[in-house]
C-alpha cells in the first residue's frame, strides 16, 4: 500500500468507529437500565444581543458579571429607575416580558440583580454598595430566609476573587459554553448525573434588563402550596433593617413581595411591613405551578408578573417615587 | 491553567505557530539554539504557568535563577575543590526544599506542631503552587547531574530555564532529567506529519482518559465516598476503591498522555511515565509501571544516596521505607499520605526481604501475587482519596469486609445503584488498556498498528464529544 493509501484507509476507519459509537452511545442502557439523558441545548443566538451565558445548573456566571462589573450589566443597573433583588424565584417569576416591558412603556428603566444559588439579601446589599446603585424603587423578593444573614458559597467565592481570576473564570465558561452550544447541534449531550425533576436549566442573562433568559426549563409541574407560618420572623428583622437603612440613605423606596414555591410562608411580610414601614404587595398564588417544586413555570409566572405590576403601579408611594401620573 | 480549557487551546495555537510556522512557510528546518523559537517557548511556557497566580512565577524564576548559577559555579570549580562545590550545591538544594516545604509543608508542620505540643500557632494559609513538587524536583536534579559529572552545565540560560519551565509537562510531570530533555532544545527539527498524528492520538487518548473516564468516575465517587465510609456498606466500599484506582490512574495517565502528545507535536520526547501499572505481578514491577519518572527519581536522588541496597538487606529495608514515606509526603501534606506511602512501602520492602519478585513462580504463584500485589493497590487508595487518616481507615476497613463477605453476597446493592452500574461501564477504557498492553507484552501483538489507531481514535473521539465531562481538576495539579 502506498502512503496516500494507508492515511486513506486509516482516515477511513477514523470516520466510521466515529460514525458508528457516535450512533451507538446514545442507545446503551449504561444506568440502570434506563437511558441516560440527550440534553438539548439551544442556539446561542436564540437569546438576543445583549444575553451572556450565565448557567446550566452549575455555578452561575452573573455574580462573576455583575459583583466584579463585566461586561456592561452594572453600568445599566446604575441607571435603572426600579431594582429588583432576590434570589431565582424572582428571575422566574417576575418575568422580563412584564416587568422591563412595563417599566419602559411608563418610560422607566427596571433592572434586576437577583441571582441564583439560593443568595440572599446580604449579595444584594454588597451590591448596592460596591457599584453604588441609586434607583429610585427597589423591590425585594423572596421567602423569609432570604432576609437571613449570609452569602452562599458561590457568592463566597467570587468575592474573594481578584479580578483577573473573575476574567478567566467568565471568560473561559462563556467561551466553553460558546463551542458547546455549537457542538450539540450536531452531536448529542448524554447527562447521567442531572436526571431529577429540578432539570434542566439554561439560563442567559440580559445585560440591559439583568433578567435570565431562560433558554430551557424543566418540564414538570408541581402546583403551590402554602404553609403554616412560624410563631415569629423576628430572626428576619435585622438583615432586613439594614437593607431599609441602606436604601433610605440613597434615597430609595423598599417594597416587598414574594414569588411563591412549594410551601410558601408569606408571614414575614406583613411583619416587615409593619416593622420596616414599607408597603408589601401579595400577588394571588391561586391555581399557579412550579415547573421544578421552586420556580414558577412560564404561563405561571406571566400571570403573577401581571398582577404584582398592577398593584405595584397602584400603590401612592411607589406613584410619588416614580412621578406616575 | 490547564490543558482542559480553551485559554490553554489559545496558547498551543501560539506554541505550535511558533515552533513550526516558519519551517512550514519556508520550506526548510531549523535549529532550536537559543534563539526566537526557544525564547518564545519560554515566554509561553511563563505564560502557561502564572495564568493560575501571577506573581508565582517568581517562584519558578528563583529556582531557574539558583539553579543555572549553582550548575555553572559547580562545573567551573574544579573535582578536587569538594567543598566548595558541596557548598554551591548544597545552596542550591536548599532553595529548591526551601521553596517547596514553605508552599507545600508550612500548613501541614505547624498543624503538627500544635497537634503535638499543644500549642496555638496561627496555621498560614499558603495557596500551593501548581506543579511546585514536579518542577523542584526536575530542576534539582540538573544541578545534581552537573554536580555528578553526567551532564555538562548549560551556557544558555534560556535553554535552562526552558527546561524548567517547560509547559506541557511543568505542572503534572513526567520529572524529566536535564540529559533527557535540555538538548532537544538545540536540535533541529523537520515537520513530519505521521510524527504530528501520533502526538494528536496521545492528546485525543489524554482528553478521553481524563475527560470521560476520571471525571464522571469522579462525580460517582464524590456522591458515593461519604456513605462508603459507613458500616456496612463493603461492596459499595469495595466499589469506591477500584473506581478511585481507575480515576487516579486515568486522571493523571491521561495528563502525562496529553503531555507527551502535545511535546511530540512540538518537536519534543518525553519519557513515559505509565505503563500499564494494573497488570504487574510484582510491586517492584508495579513501580517501574507506575509514576516511572519519580520512582526513578527517588531511587537516583535518595535511595542510592542513602546506601540503596549496598549495606546489607535491613539496611535497605529501612531505606525503601524512608523513600516511601518520602514519597507519600511528596503527593500531599497529610499524615494519610504518609500512612499510603507506608504502606506499600512495606509491601516493597517485604517483597524484596523474601525474594518474591525474583524467584521463580508458576502461573498459580503469579496470579497469587498478582493479586495481592493490585489488591494491596486498591485498598491503599482508601488512604489516598481520604481527608484523614480516619476516613481512609474507614472505607478500607469497609472495602476489605465487602471483599470477604463477596463470595457469598449475591452483590445485590451494586446493581441495584444506578449509578454504581454506570461507574462500572466508566471503568471499562481501562481494562481494555490493559488487556492490550498484556497482549503486547506476553502473546506478541506488538503495538498498535495505524489502523488500530485510527479505528480507536475514532471511537474515542466520539465517546468523547458526548459524555465528557470537565467538572473535575486534574487530580495531581494539587502535589
Amino acid at each position: 500500500m502506498s502512503k496516500l493509501q494507508t492515511r486513506l484507509f486509516s482516515f477511513v476507519l477514523f470516520a466510521f468507529s466515529f460514525a458508528v459509537v457516535s450512533v451507538l452511545i446514545p442507545r446503551l442502557p449504561l444506568r440502570d437500565g434506563s437511558l441516560p439523558r440527550a440534553v438539548e441545548i439551544p442556539p446561542y443566538s436564540d437569546q438576543g444581543d445583549d444575553a451572556l451565558f450565565v448557567s446550566n445548573g452549575s455555578e452561575e456566571l452573573s455574580h462573576i458579571a455583575l459583583y466584579h462589573e463585566i461586561g456592561s450589566s452594572i453600568e445599566h443597573a446604575r441607571r435603572a429607575d426600579i431594582l429588583l433583588i432576590g434570589n431565582s424565584r424572582v428571575q422566574t417569576g417576575l418575568r422580563e416580558a412584564v416587568i422591563s416591558e412595563e417599566a419602559r412603556k411608563l418610560g422607566l428603566k427596571a433592572f434586576t440583580i437577583a441571582t441564583g444559588h439560593a443568595d440572599k439579601t446580604r449579595f444584594a446589599l454588597e451590591l448596592i454598595r460596591k457599584h453604588d446603585l441609586n434607583p429610585r424603587v427597589v423591590i425585594a423578593s423572596g421567602g423569609p430566609f432570604v432576609f437571613t444573614e449570609g452569602l452562599s458559597p458561590w457568592a463566597r467565592e467570587v468575592m474573594h476573587m481578584n479580578r483577573w481570576e473573575a476574567n478567566k473564570r467568565f471568560h473561559e465558561r462563556s467561551a466553553a459554553w460558546l463551542v458547546k452550544s455549537r457542538l450539540h447541534r450536531y452531536l448529542p449531550r448524554l447527562d447521567f448525573f442531572n436526571l431529577g425533576p429540578g432539570f434542566p436549566w439554561i439560563h442567559y442573562r440580559s445585560e440591559t434588563t439583568g433578567w435570565w433568559r431562560n433558554a430551557l426549563e424543566p418540564p414538570g409541574r408541581f402546583p403551590v402550596s402554602l404553609q403554616p407560618e412560624r410563631k415569629s420572623y423576628r430572626h428576619t428583622l435585622p438583615l432586613a433593617r439594614e437593607l431599609k437603612q441602606e436604601l433610605d440613605s440613597r434615597g430609595a423606596l423598599l417594597v416587598l413581595t414574594i414569588v411563591p414555591y412549594l410551601d410558601t410562608r408569606i408571614g414575614h411580610l406583613p411583619y416587615l411591613s409593619r416593622e420596616l414601614g414599607v408597603p408589601y404587595i401579595l400577588p394571588s398564588f391561586n391555581g399557579m405551578l412550579t415547573a421544578d417544586g421552586s420556580h414558577l413555570e412560564r404561563n405561571s409566572a406571566l400571570r403573577l408578573s401581571a398582577d404584582f405590576w398592577q398593584q405595584f403601579v397602584a400603590l401612592e408611594s411607589v406613584r410619588v417615587k416614580l412621578s406616575l401620573e | 491553567m490547564s490543558f482542559i480549557s480553551f485559554s490553554f487551546v489559545g496558547l498551543y495555537f501560539f506554541a505550535l505557530l511558533a515552533r513550526w510556522g516558519g519551517p512550514l512557510v519556508f520550506r526548510r528546518s531549523h535549529g532550536g539554539g537559543t534563539g526566537l523559537r526557544v525564547l518564545s517557548l519560554l515566554v509561553l511556557s511563563w505564560v502557561f504557568y502564572a495564568w493560575h497566580v501571577p506573581w508565582y512565577i517568581l517562584l519558578i524564576l528563583v529556582s531557574t535563577g539558583v539553579d543555572y548559577l549553582a550548575a555553572r559555579g559547580i562545573h567551573s570549580t574544579p573535582v578536587a575543590h569538594t567543598g566548595r562545590r558541596k557548598a554551591i550545591l548544597t545552596i542550591s538544594l536548599l532553595t529548591n526544599l526551601g521553596l517547596l516545604g514553605y508552599f507545600k509543608y508550612a500548613d501541614f508542620l505547624v498543624s503538627a506542631v500544635n497537634e503535638t505540643a499543644g500549642t496555638g500557632l496561627t496555621v498560614p494559609e499558603i495557596l500551593l503552587p501548581i506543579g511546585i513538587s514536579f518542577y523542584t524536583f526536575q530542576s534539582m536534579s540538573y544541578t545534581i547531574d552537573v554536580y555528578r559529572g553526567r551532564i555538562a552545565a548549560e551556557q544558555s540560560f534560556l535553554r535552562v530555564a526552558c527546561y524548567i519551565a517547560f509547559f506541557p509537562q511543568l505542572v503534572a510531570g513526567p520529572i524529566v532529567r536535564a540529559t533527557e530533555l535540555l538538548y532537544q532544545f538545540g536540535r533541529k527539527r523537520h515537520f513530519h506529519l505521521h510524527v504530528f498524528m501520533a502526538g494528536g492520538y496521545l492528546v485525543l487518548r489524554g482528553l478521553f482518559l481524563k475527560m470521560v473516564v476520571a471525571d464522571n468516575l469522579g462525580i460517582i465517587i464524590d456522591q458515593h465516598w461519604a456513605q462508603a465510609s459507613q458500616t456496612g456498606q463493603g461492596p459499595l466500599a469495595l466499589a469506591m476503591l477500584v473506581f478511585f484506582a481507575c480515576q487516579l490512574f486515568c486522571d493523571f495517565a491521561g495528563y502525562v498522555d496529553i503531555a507527551r502528545g502535545i511535546a511530540y507535536q512540538l518537536g519534543f520526547r518525553l519519557p513515559l511515565n505509565f505503563n500499564a501499572p494494573y497488570i504487574a505481578t510484582t510491586f517492584s514491577g508495579f513501580w517501574g509501571r507506575w509514576h516511572i519518572t519519580l520512582s526513578q527519581w527517588m531511587r537516583d536522588y535518595l535511595y542510592i544516596p542513602l546506601g540503596g541496597n549496598r549495606k546489607g538487606r535491613g539496611r535497605a529495608f529501612l531505606n525503601l521505607m524512608l523513600v516511601m514515606l518520602i514519597s507519600g509526603l511528596w503527593h500531599g501534606a497529610n499524615w494519610n499520605f504518609v500512612a499510603w506511602g507506608g504502606v506499600l512501602g512495606l509491601a516493597l520492602g517485604l517483597e524484596r526481604l523474601l525474594s518474591i519478585g525474583k524467584a521463580p513462580r508458576g502461573w498459580m504463584g503469579t496470579l497469587t501475587w498478582f493479586l495481592v500485589v493490585q489488591l494491596t493497590w486498591i485498598f491503599s487508595m482508601g488512604l489516598f482519596r481520604a481527608a484523614g487518616i480516619e476516613e481512609g481507615w474507614a472505607v478500607t476497613h469497609n472495602a476489605l469486609q465487602g471483599l470477604m463477605t463477596l463470595p457469598m453476597s449475591r452483590l445485590d446493592y451494586i446493581g441495584t445503584d444506578g449509578m454504581i452500574v454506570l461507574g462500572w461501564w466508566f471503568t471499562l477504557p481501562v481494562w481494555l488498556l490493559h488487556v492490550r498492553s498484556l497482549l503486547s507484552e506476553r502473546w506478541g501483538w506488538g503495538d498498535p498498528s495505524t489502523y488500530e489507531r485510527s479505528f480507536v481514535a475514532g471511537a474515542m473521539l466520539a465517546v468523547l464529544l458526548v459524555l465528557y465531562n470537565s467538572s473535575q481538576p486534574f487530580i495531581y495539579f494539587q502535589f
